[in-house]
């Protein structure tokens, strides 16, 4: 201020001062040249970028720009893009997918090579979180990757599993939720039995007041998917101190409503989320049959065995072709019991020559055995066998 | 008559040692919560309980850095400079002692009730609802003592108010009313409340708060710190009055338009997320003009940068400012925000703002204080110390986070030779582990410089707590 001696003269400052020793001072310099350019270059952008997107809010509407542009309209661009590289190449392969079975995609090298490239990460991002990058499970989750299957490993039942999803369910303290908790500790002590060969006959009793064996066996197999093996020492509730997870699964069962201590065993519906389609959902079921424990798929081809004789066939004619198929189904170890008592009734009657009669009971053992092939082809999706 | 019975200087002093008491706490939660990302064991160390988890202790660590910290070195560098550019004492030094003792209650308080996880879920505003309204009051002390402060200033004697001061009324003003817009909740009980906000709303009015406590808390306040200690460190006029003029403006009505950028490609209308990412880019001009007009100050002068630990600090923080405050429009572009977007490059670029540009000028705005406070000279083998291990940490944390960040955006969108995704979202996640690992080490590195600041500043002061009883002894 000019009321105060400049303390710098000849400085070119504003000639104003702060600071006790009035050393904090500015200098009357203008911006560099380029710097008040590039501001004003920075306010034409405003104006280009604002003329370019929408930007400029108006009475509930809005400018709406001169590229067209809105995200959702890059959105569906990209993804057009990505739609029609698929479609310039794979139309053809996942037309098939679609199309074909389960049984004839797997048996198809080029559809399942295709399936289990595309389905890597369907797989990583929406099963691996689970069941674990390469299917080997996680604390309390099933392996995917063994052939021990709750619900079963044929590819039907793997589409049906992903398709619906999963909710566990086992009573608490037994079916009747009668066991006390010495008993419990009993029964768990006879469980970890089961998983190393063993079955103590005195505390079998207790299995049974249990009603385990309902769902779990008599001696720790199940019957029919559904409930868990125990005896193959593969656990669904897998813990560090395995015998003290036994205890609590039977004492608070599984999924059991209102229990925090209850054993958590949900698989979301992924086939009706809407996060995977009907093609994808193919895909990852074949991915997941492929990672170790899938059930053999057997070529669904009724043709190669002898096909029920024709009517007006000798005996001999249809006598040979009973024999033939009724060996093929012995070795594919499926016959029939009956098959073979009826050869050889149909052969007493042709010796004590009641033709028509022999002849009759020759054909039923050859149907009798043709269906029972045509049921090997479809037994190994029938879930596993005891 | 010297500094400290001139001005009210023990408030000021007070702030400074929490400030850099702060760092370390702030910088030290940041390094442990870089380590549960980079092995994840440390969220609970097996104990499975809650309190130290990533999404406990990251809010703590923001609010320690930001608020903690940042807070208060602001707070003691303008109570410092409010009184010597205005040649006054405070307006009222009981006021300035209620600001510190409740900004450090606020403190508390959220390293109480974050680990206990009562949160708003509100980023960089998680504080409940009682802890707002003691930050408002808090805030709004400091503010009122500040204004009146320049108001009460010998007008004889200093006419104009210094441009350090602008940026600290501009910066008081815009947090009090971003602050108080955003907070706005309907309280349930103590410990909870709902935003009055929903929907999109709600989260534009967040990110509306959210940038400018980077544009305003972090940005304008910490040029008000340049303002002052580099002409004073440098002891050069300040190069140009008129471009601080031009870019005080062009920040003050620039930054309140930009938080629409965090939230382009999601429910946000479309124009309103051009609309953010345009005065974002038109934004990096007058963001440089603090950087340019504080280094064109010390044209004529570099040599100083030799000897002069304080000044190089100083010069650094506006190499890194710029920097920082060039990408962040970049990255406000659609086509970079849409592969930057929720990618670690994000985190990089804060960090290149809060420890190459707000952690640097503070410390050398703190040192500068306490050197100028005890009237003493500090250690300058511990300076010399903390600078290149903060510039090595900082330049590794950038790093780290750059690459970690642009392969995780690049894999998000990655196609394989079928047309589909050709990497899960872990896969992802386990790509990240070696920076993860780079940025932890660079984050301690910057704990370790933080550390010896504090040595620094505890030897400074004793010493010169020593000398003045032996010439007090003297004298007596």
């Amino acid at each position: 201020m000019s009321k105060h001696k400049n303390p710098y003269p000849g400085e070119n400052n504003t000639g104003h001062f702060w600071d006790d020793d009035n050393d904090v001072r500015e200098l009357n310099n203008r911006p560099p040249r380029w710097y008040m350019w590039a501001l004003y270059m920075g306010a034409i952008s405003v104006v280009i970028y604002s003329f370019y997107y929408p930007t400029i809010p108006w009475f509930g509407e809005h400018s709406k720009g001169s590229a067209g542009w809105t995200q959702i309209v890059e959105m569906k661009e990209s993804v057009q893009q990505l739609e029609d590289y698929r479609q310039d190449r794979f139309a053809d392969t996942e037309k098939a997918i679609a199309e074909k079975s389960l049984e004839e995609i797997v048996l198809d090298d080029e559809l399942r090579n295709y399936s289990i490239k595309t389905a890597k990460v369907l797989f990583g991002d929406n099963c691996a979180a689970c069941h674990g990058a390469g299917g080997q499970g996680n604390d309390g989750f099933p392996v995917l990757a063994d052939d021990d299957w709750l619900y079963g490993g044929t590819l039907s039942q793997i589409s049906a599993t992903i398709t619906h999803g999963k909710r566990g369910n086992m009573p608490a303290k037994g079916m009747l939720g009668n066991l006390s908790d010495p008993e419990i500790e009993k029964l768990a002590d006879f469980v970890m039995g089961l998983s190393q060969g063993k079955s103590d006959p005195a505390t079998k009793a207790l299995y049974m007041k249990g009603m385990c064996m309902a769902c779990h066996g008599p001696n720790g197999k199940p019957p029919a998917p559904t409930a868990a093996n125990l005896t193959d020492g593969i656990w669904r509730f897998k813990a560090d101190d395995q015998r003290a997870s036994v205890v609590r699964t039977i004492k608070h069962g599984v999924n059991k409503p209102g229990d925090p201590l209850t054993q958590d065993a949900v698989m979301p519906a992924f086939g009706k989320s809407g996060v995977i389609n009907a093609v994808q959902l193919k895909k990852l079921v074949v991915y997941v049959h492929q990672l170790g424990g899938g059930a053999k798929v057997i070529p669904p081809t009724p043709a190669k065995f002898k096909p029920v004789v024709a009517s007006g066939s000798s005996f001999d004619a249809v006598m040979s072709a009973a024999e033939a198929n009724y060996k093929k189904a012995i070795d594919a170890k499926i016959a029939w019991r009956d098959t073979g008592a009826m050869i050889k009734e149909a052969k007493k009657l042709h010796k004590a020559g009641k033709g028509d009669a022999a002849t009759a009971l020759a054909k039923k053992a050859n149907t009798q055995a043709v269906n029972s092939l045509a049921q090997a082809a479809v037994a190994d999706f029938a879930g596993p066998r005891f | 008559m010297n500094l400290t019975e001139r001005y009210d200087l023990d408030v000021v002093k007070w702030f400074v040692i929490m400030a850099s008491v702060y760092l370390v706490i702030g910088t030290t939660v940041g390094v442990y919560i870089a380590s549960e990302l980079a092995w994840p064991f440390l969220n609970d160390l097996g104990t499975d309980l809650p309190y130290f988890q990533f999404g406990r202790l990251r809010p703590l660590h923001t609010n320690a850095v930001i608020f903690a910290f940042g807070g208060s070195a602001l707070m003691a560098a303008a109570f410092y400079i409010v009184q010597r550019t205005n040649q006054t004492r405070l307006w009222s030094n009981k006021m300035a002692w209620f600001t510190f003792w409740s900004w450090n209650l606020v403190i508390l308080l959220a390293v109480i009730t974050l680990p206990l996880g009562l949160t708003q879920s509100k980023e960089y505003a998680e504080l409940e609802w009682p802890i707002d309204i003691l930050i408002t009051l808090s805030w709004a002390s400091y503010m009122y003592n500040f204004i009146m402060t320049i108001h009460i200033r010998n007008r004889d004697k200093v006419p104009h108010v210094y441009v350090a001061n602008w940026f600290f009324m501009g910066m008081m003003v815009m947090v009090t009313y971003l602050h108080v817009v955003n907070n706005l909740s309907i309280p349930v009980d103590w410990f909870k409340s709902y935003s009055i906000f929903s929907g999109v709303q709600d989260a534009m009015i967040q990110w509306w708060w959210g940038h400018n406590a980077v544009g305003f808390f972090l940005t304008a306040g910490f040029l008000g710190m340049m303002y002052y200690f580099v002409p004073k460190q440098a002891e050069r006029p300040i190069y140009s009055y008129r471009l601080s003029v031009i870019h005080f403006w062009a920040l003050m009505f620039g930054y309140v338009w930009l938080g629409a950028h965090h939230l382009q490609y999601t429910a946000l209308p479309d124009w309103a997320g051009s609309l953010g990412a345009t005065i974002s880019l038109a934004m990096i001009i007058p963001s440089w003009g603090g950087a340019l007009n504080g280094i064109l100050t010390l044209s004529g002068a570099w040599e100083r940068l030799r000897e002069d630990y304080i000044l190089r600090f100083l010069i650094m923080s506006l190499a890194f400012y710029a920097m920082a405050t060039f990408e962040g429009p970049v990255m406000a572009a659609k086509t970079v925000n849409a592969l930057s977007h929720y990618t670690d490059w994000t985190i990089g670029h804060v960090h290149a703002g809060a420890l190459g540009w707000n952690i640097m000028v503070a410390a050398g705005a703190l040192y500068h204080m306490i050197e100028k406070i005890y009237n003493v000279k500090m250690s300058q083998k511990l300076l010399g110390i903390h600078f290149w291990v903060h510039t090595i940490g900082t330049v590794t944390y950038i790093v780290a986070m750059w690459v970690s960040g642009i392969m995780q955006g690049l894999m998000w969108r990655a196609y394989d030779e079928y047309g589909t995704l050709a990497y899960t979202f872990a896969e992802s996640v386990s790509a990240m582990h070696p920076y993860y690992v780079m940025r932890a080490a660079g984050g301690a590195l910057v704990v370790l410089g933080a550390i010896t600041m504090l040595i620094n500043i505890i030897i400074t002061i004793r010493k010169s707590s020593r000398e003045q009883a032996s010439v007090q002894a003297a004298t007596a």
